[in-house]
């Protein structure tokens, strides 16, 4: 195995001086020609990237370096949220997720959340279920769930590859409360089993909550989520029925709804209906 | 046989060098024409300094309850259907320590949403929530809450002889988590909370709630 060039050997490499000149030069030489082939190799190497249809650079590194990529973009974490104001109470909550396209995602400048919660009275404890991007070791978008009780945040649970999320795509989540034990199931898509659960929480109803998050200003807040319900006993659901703003901490994102089916959408369309703060 | 003069150590290593160079790069040009993947692998650097939770919109502690409607006490005790307890506003409370550790509690905004009351005092600096409790078992359901709390400080301890979940600030996930006392009292749900005081004081505060 060849042994790789040290940084000293780099530099005394360069400090040829008092050397004999015929030695000199073909050192010199040989040293110019590697890093020309080097530089060659790199560019070419680039060239076959593009050329392979990847379009870019190599994917970033999925740290929370927020605002990092131009002046105009901050590290800024926003909602924008929705829930059912017909009343509380709820044991479970559902909606057909919408997740945004490969150009968008790829783009992203750090994660994204579009998730569903039932959050208790207080408001201090709260159940979460619904997909992320760019997040920890996941580049494209994953289902993951989550939990805070008593105000404290807890960690994310990621469902990974085994559940994989096509872009521009709706996607069924459902959180659903059975037996007020205090255990809610995640259930992704149709599946008759849940992917999920959380651990056992003092609450078993409450809020029922769309989510639409990010932490940069140049990544979008866009979703829609279509076919909200809301479960208000055993096994019974019912749609939103009465859409309301629960939080948005942004300027220039909206919250819109349509009633006739139950949907909420967020995007840059000015609306006074959703209307701003709250958070 | 080919009659070439000796290579030296370094020029010996240059050529080395050199070999390696080349090896290198072809294997980089080949890597990046067959890659066809966008994910990247998992660089557990990245993993372990990574903020990747959904985090709640920061509460405004002045105004803790989305879709709040400020009332007067008494009316939110009429709506809600119980006498709202309060804590010892106006006198000085302690919980020991040098230098003293008290606090003079001044009443603001009273609000309400849904069956919830926020009593909050100091401008935010103190939240008091009150609701009736869901549980029955004041005690089995602050072990349950315990037992959900994987990061954080979080201990059982009294309130008036009762238990109550005590957890210290800024020691969850997002280590952003506010100081945090809960406590049954004749069932009604009450959670002490505030971003700026430790544990003891809040737990001395929530020592004056006696309904």
């Amino acid at each position: 195995m060849m042994k790789l060039r040290s940084p000293n050997e780099t530099t005394r490499l360069k400090d040829v001086s008092g050397r004999p000149g015929h030695r000199r030069r073909g050192l010199l030489s040989a040293a110019a020609t590697m890093l020309a082939t080097a530089a060659c190799c790199l560019g070419t190497a680039g060239l076959a990237a593009a050329a392979s249809g990847t379009g870019h650079p190599a994917a970033p590194r999925h740290v929370a370096t927020l605002g990092r990529a131009s002046a105009s973009c901050g590290g800024t974490h926003q909602n924008v949220m929705a829930y059912d104001n017909s009343g509380s109470g709820y044991f479970g909550n559902f909606a057909q997720v919408y997740v945004n396209t490969s150009s968008t995602i790829d783009s992203l400048h750090t994660f994204i959340f579009r998730s569903l919660f039932v959050y208790n009275y207080a408001q201090t404890s709260n159940v979460e279920f619904g997909w992320t991007a760019h997040n920890s070791v996941y580049s494209n978008a994953v289902p993951y769930s989550e939990y805070m009780v008593a105000s404290t945040t807890q960690p994310p649970n990621f469902f990974g590859s085994q559940y994989p999320l096509n872009n521009g795509t709706h996607y069924r989540f459902r959180i659903e409360n059975v037996g007020n034990i205090g255990i809610f199931r995640y259930y992704f898509e149709g599946q008759n089993t849940p992917i999920g659960y959380s651990p056992t929480m003092s609450f078993n109803s409450g809020y029922a909550v769309t989510n639409s998050e990010h932490y940069n200003t140049c990544d979008t807040l866009y979703t829609d989520m279509t076919g909200l319900q809301d479960m208000i006993s055993n096994d019974t659901w019912f749609s939103y029925s009465k859409i309301a703003r629960w939080c948005n901490s942004t300027t220039d994102w909206y919250l819109h709804d349509d009633t006739s089916s139950s949907d909420i959408y967020v995007n840059q369309t000015p609306d006074n209906w959703g209307g701003l703060g709250g958070c | 046989m080919l009659n070439r003069p000796p290579m030296t150590g370094l020029s010996y290593r240059v050529s080395a060098g050199y070999r390696v160079v080349s090896a290198l790069c072809l294997t980089a040009v080949a890597l990046a024409a067959c890659s066809t993947t966008q994910s990247v692998k998992p660089d557990r650097d990245a993993v372990r300094n990574t903020k990747t939770f959904s985090g709640e919109p920061p509460v405004n502690w002045s105004q803790p309850l989305r879709n709040a409607h400020r009332v007067t006490l008494a009316v939110a005790g009429k709506a809600l259907g119980f006498v709202i307890p309060m804590p010892a506003a106006g006198s000085l409370i302690r919980a020991g320590g040098v230098p003293p550790n008290q606090i003079r509690l001044t009443a603001g905004p009273v609000w309400v949403s849904g069956p919830e009351v926020a009593l909050t005092f100091n401008r935010g600096g103190v939240t008091i929530l009150v609701g009736h409790a869901t549980y029955t078992n004041p005690g089995r359901t602050f072990r349950t809450e315990l037992a959900a709390i994987k990061v954080g400080r979080a201990v059982i301890r009294s309130v008036n002889d009762e238990p109550a979940l005590i957890i210290q600030p800024r020691t969850d996930y997002a280590k952003s988590n506010p100081a945090f006392v809960e406590f049954d009292l004749h069932g009604l749900d009450i959670q002490v909370i505030s971003t700026r005081l430790g544990t003891s004081l809040l737990r001395a505060i929530a020592e004056t709630i006696k309904g």
